[in-house]
């Protein structure tokens, strides 16, 4: 058999091997951007649902703090920055990442995930390429136009800009591992939509000061699944008032990432479709 | 040169049953009981480059789940496969560039956007450069008679249109191999002779192809050599003639009658339409077709006479049963 058809050959290896990830990713997002565009109405009014939801989030803390309550140490317009920045971190989630879930889980269901597994890179960043959705761009912009707010209401330390996005990474990272989780375990778990709200409930800690819980709990989501870095540790980077200890958060979000990886691949491999 | 080996190919996988009704149901909550299904049993055959092979089997033989194994998307239990250098599921990435695929069933087209959106997808996920996409396109679009059709969202075309795209899409990358899994479902008689036309143009330009089909006009038409699977063994392996062969060489032959018929000794009557149409099958075998003919004129009177070839359906109907 010829060497070259065995990927002896280093050229034919690494023409085969480059993806252009970025390439694919772009026409992914060409591909949503039509698709979406072919159902307008739909695609206004779940912006505006996404809009209108992402600056209403913060209803309770207007209703908290209107009574007379806050949270302690906390003001009205810092618990905004707070949900704002964890508003902007769910939303990218959902932009980007998100529908990872219905896409596995469809095709989980229908047995077409031949037809990803035919395509010449791994199974999830097509997955992630062609899962792009622009009808959660409302929430994405909710979240910065409250977040934009709030930061002008509040006295923010810009030099530390550069720890807030990277703690603010870190909770992206752990969203969207959650998410990839979600989307392996429906390849056993087959359409069972409980598995995104089991997600959501969890995602609901990083929306509260963490000091509010009790130790153990604000341990877990600082140190196990660091749901904190969606919302509060980032505006707490920006506040001035962050424990720098909790930096090493990024551990355990780097960790959760590489096994939601592992976990979905490992997924695919066990997957064997259904009968033809 | 094969393009294809497979030795000893086993595909076993753990299902559960479940029974009917509300008690098995609820039974089934707590304890459900495993099942192993041996869906290939050790399968071995090779294809050679350029070749069309038809996979035949009835429904949940194996051929699907062998496809599957063949493309990459399943691993074998054990045995070996070897397509265009690689092993499939074990080098799946560099394996998929020299593979296509079309099911009949599962679409790679996105449903809400034009064809040719897809397409361009894929030529990035490929990296295809941009004069051979363009060069494919417009002679893939030709032969296919679907320029126009490419520009409107897929959701609004035609089954017939729809697969034709479906073609395209497994082909611009010019593939060596290309995994045909029900391509003519549903599609009316243009349609089919259209796709046809198509696949034996691919294959004259070196493609080498691998049909699995319920329709053995598709199989007749196309395939050089046929491998029929049942109940996950391989009960067939031969050219298209040889299949003709397989149950012995018999006719059928359509009589019309002067006069009913009063005595059948010696006949094999498979069909009586009235008193005086009846088939009946011959085996040349044992008796060539030319004394068969002349022991029927001296007892019967013959008005009209018809000999046929065993119909495809019949043998492959009998290679399933058994």
């Amino acid at each position: 058999m010829n060497a070259e058809y065995r990927g002896e050959n280093t050229e034919y290896r690494k023409k085969h091997t480059h993806h252009g990830f970025g390439r694919v990713y772009l026409a992914g997002i060409g591909a949503s951007m039509k698709s979406a565009a072919a159902y307008r109405v739909n695609f206004l009014l779940m912006n505006l649902f996404d809009l209108v939801w992402a600056v209403a989030a913060p209803l309770v803390t207007i209703l908290i703090y209107g009574s007379g309550a806050s949270f302690p140490g906390w003001t009205f317009w810092e618990v905004m920055l707070m949900q704002g920045l964890f508003e902007l971190s769910s939303a990218l989630c959902a932009v980007f990442v998100e529908n990872i879930v219905w896409s596995t889980m469809n095709h989980v269901r229908e047995g077409s995930l031949e037809t990803v597994l035919l395509k010449p890179m791994p199974p999830i960043l097509y997955m992630v390429s062609t899962s792009f959705r622009l009808d959660s761009f409302g929430g994405l912009l909710g979240g910065l136009v409250l977040t934009l707010i709030a930061a002008g209401n509040c006295e923010i330390m810009a030099i530390s800009l550069p720890l807030c996005i990277l703690i603010f990474a870190a909770g992206f990272a752990v969203n969207s591992a959650a998410s990839l989780i979600s989307a392996a375990a429906s390849f056993k778990w087959v359409a069972n939509s409980r598995l995104s709200e089991i997600r959501m409930s969890f995602e609901n800690f990083g929306i509260y000061p963490v000091k509010i819980f009790p130790s153990a709990l604000r341990f877990a989501v600082t140190f196990i699944l660091p749901y904190a870095a969606m919302g509060c540790f980032p505006a707490e980077i920006l506040l001035g008032r962050f424990d720098y200890i909790n930096i090493l958060l990024i551990i355990p979000a780097a960790l959760f990432l590489m096994f939601a990886i592992w976990f979905y691949n490992h997924m695919i491999r066990l997957y064997e479709g259904v009968g033809g | 040169m094969a393009i294809i080996t497979v030795e000893n190919l086993v595909k076993t996988y753990t299902t559960y049953k479940r029974g009917s009704g509300f008690r098995e149901t609820v039974k089934s909550f707590f304890k459900r009981k495993k099942v192993v299904v041996n869906a290939v049993n050790d399968i071995s055959f090779e294809i050679p480059e350029g070749q069309i092979c038809g996979l035949l089997g009835p429904n949940g033989a194996g051929k699907s789940t062998t496809v599957k194994m063949l493309c990459g998307a399943l691993y074998p239990t054990s045995g070996r496969i070897e397509a265009a250098g690689f092993s499939p599921a074990r080098d799946r990435r560099h394996y998929v560039h020299e593979i296509g695929a079309v099911f009949g069933q599962k679409s790679q087209l996105i449903w809400d956007i034009p064809p040719e959106d897809s397409f361009n997808l894929n030529r990035a996920i490929y990296d295809i450069p941009r004069s051979d996409y363009n060069e494919r396109l417009a002679n893939m679009t030709k032969l296919l008679d679907v320029a126009d059709v490419v520009k409107k969202p897929t959701r609004v075309l035609s089954l017939g249109e729809r697969m034709k795209c479906e073609f395209i899409m497994a082909m611009l990358h010019a593939p060596k191999i290309v995994f045909l899994d029900e391509p003519t479902i549903g599609l009316d008689v243009i349609a089919k002779a259209s796709v046809r036309e198509f696949i034996a143009n691919m294959n004259k330009q070196g493609t080498t192809f691998i049909l699995t089909t319920h329709d053995l006009d598709d199989v007749c038409e196309l395939a050089e050599r046929v491998i029929i699977i049942n109940k996950g063994d391989k009960v067939f392996d031969g050219e298209l003639e040889g299949l003709q062969h397989y149950l012995g060489r018999k006719k059928i032959i359509e009589l019309t009658l002067a006069k009913p018929l009063t005595d059948e000794t010696g006949l094999n009557i498979i069909e009586r339409r009235s008193d005086l149409q009846i088939t009946i099958e011959a085996d040349m075998e044992r008796v060539s077709i030319r004394e068969f003919l002349q022991n029927l004129s001296t007892t019967l009177k013959i008005t009209d006479i018809s000999v046929k070839e065993l119909p495809m359906e019949r043998i492959i109907a009998d290679i399933y049963k058994k």
